[in-house]
């Protein structure tokens, strides 16, 4: 109410000094108290956190996926006509649907990698190469509307098929790595919480640490297998093995602790 | 030059039809040297391996489930089951994160794309 008359005021000053003015007191009242509600809303922008960001990456790379399918399908439907009828128009079809399907089949990749590269803050090198070849991909895609014939995009296939070993060396790899850190971390957390819980770690767990440790080395020695050059042999089978036996290290380890715990405060 | 009588082929030792008997006898009961022997039943082994090993490479192919290849099995610790309530509880939650971080995985499933697309 006070406002009301005060801003009333305000105006019966300003008509008195002969017209409304753009700096009336109204006015600034209003300006101010729009700058006091704009400040209290408006929170400075940082940069968005990684598990935002996988988010965001993981959503992108399944819609991409399910393009991909789509585009294969129409890939695989197209080629069928052309190998039946083989006319012109059909063969025009299956270029422009093969050119697609490389298009999304890239995107998708990318959306991939990016996704995984999040989940790798503490490993730069990985990242590293992981864009390496998100930049690599993005140049196809650039490159792949100007195939416009069977023998260019067969250049382009064999190409890749070629690249993509190395792709797929690289991608598992960074997976393994991934699954590590994550494994990593969790070790971390068991020893603070020994720290804090007063437990000595050396004397009671460096032995199931050590084996932790060496599932991991295990792990990732298997990544750095020899590729033929026509096909990729795949390691993360076997390295997924070390993860699991890490795994099983791990739960001991909690389970070691626990017993300590409830050992020492009884 | 004189010529060359031919030879009466009516004499009985100069006949080729005409074996003596003494002769095939020798022949006949002449012992086999002793390395042919060996080499002969070492030989005779041999193609009775090998005729064993070509059925048993066969009946495996027909049968691959012969020789059944059991799952080697992944070592193990044991873990003891320890009761929660026991924790003291400042540290319940804190097991309880640690237990869930073990258990997820990333849920990425990895691109698979069909690399013969153009060739």
């Amino acid at each position: 109410m006070v406002k009301l008359v005060y801003t009333y005021a305000l105006g019966a000053y300003a008509e008195r000094r002969g017209g409304s003015s753009p700096l009336s007191g109204t006015f600034l009242l209003h300006l101010f108290m729009w700058l006091l509600l704009f400040l209290s809303l408006v929170k400075p922008v940082f940069a968005q956190d990684t598990p935002d960001l996988y988010i965001q990456y993981r959503t992108d790379y399944l819609y991409q996926r399910d393009l991909y399918q789509k585009d294969y399908l129409d890939y695989l439907n197209k080629k069928d006509t052309y190998a039946q009828y083989g006319s012109l128009t059909a063969e025009k079809d299956k270029i422009t649907s093969t050119k697609n399907v490389f298009l999304s089949q890239n995107l998708m990749l990318k959306n991939y990698l990016m996704a995984l590269r999040v989940t790798l803050p503490n490993s730069p090198s990985h990242q590293e190469k992981l864009q390496q070849w998100e930049s690599w991909l993005s140049t196809q895609n650039q490159l792949i509307p100007n195939l416009n014939s069977t023998t260019s995009i067969r250049t382009w296939a064999s190409t890749f098929h070629t690249q993509y070993i190395a792709i797929q060396q690289q991608l598992y790899s960074s997976l393994i790595q991934s699954q590590i850190d994550r494994r990593l971390n969790t070790l971390d957390e068991i020893k603070k919480l020994a720290q804090t819980a007063g437990v000595e770690w050396d004397y009671n767990f460096s032995d199931k640490e050590n084996k932790v440790k060496q599932s991991f080395q295990d792990a990732i020695d298997t990544t750095q297998q020899n590729q033929r050059q026509d096909q990729f042999s795949d390691f993360y089978p076997e390295a997924k093995e070390f993860l699991d036996l890490a795994d099983i290290y791990l739960r001991s380890l909690i389970s070691d602790l626990k017993s300590t715990i409830i050992k020492n405060n009884q | 030059m004189d010529e060359k009588p031919y030879q009466n082929i009516d004499l009985p030792k100069n006949n080729p039809l005409d074996i003596p008997t003494d002769l095939i006898e020798t022949k006949t009961k002449k012992p086999l040297n002793p390395k042919v022997l060996l080499i002969i039943i070492l030989g005779a082994f041999i193609f009775v391996l090998l005729l064993v090993s070509l059925i048993v490479t066969q009946v495996r192919k027909n049968n691959s489930n012969l020789f059944p290849v059991l799952p080697t099995p992944s070592p193990t610790t044991a873990t003891p089951t320890i009761n929660d309530s026991l924790i003291p509880s400042p540290y319940q939650d804190a097991f309880k994160q640690l237990e869930q971080s073990l258990s997820s995985d990333p849920d990425l499933p990895v691109p698979q794309i069909d690399t013969e697309i153009g060739l």
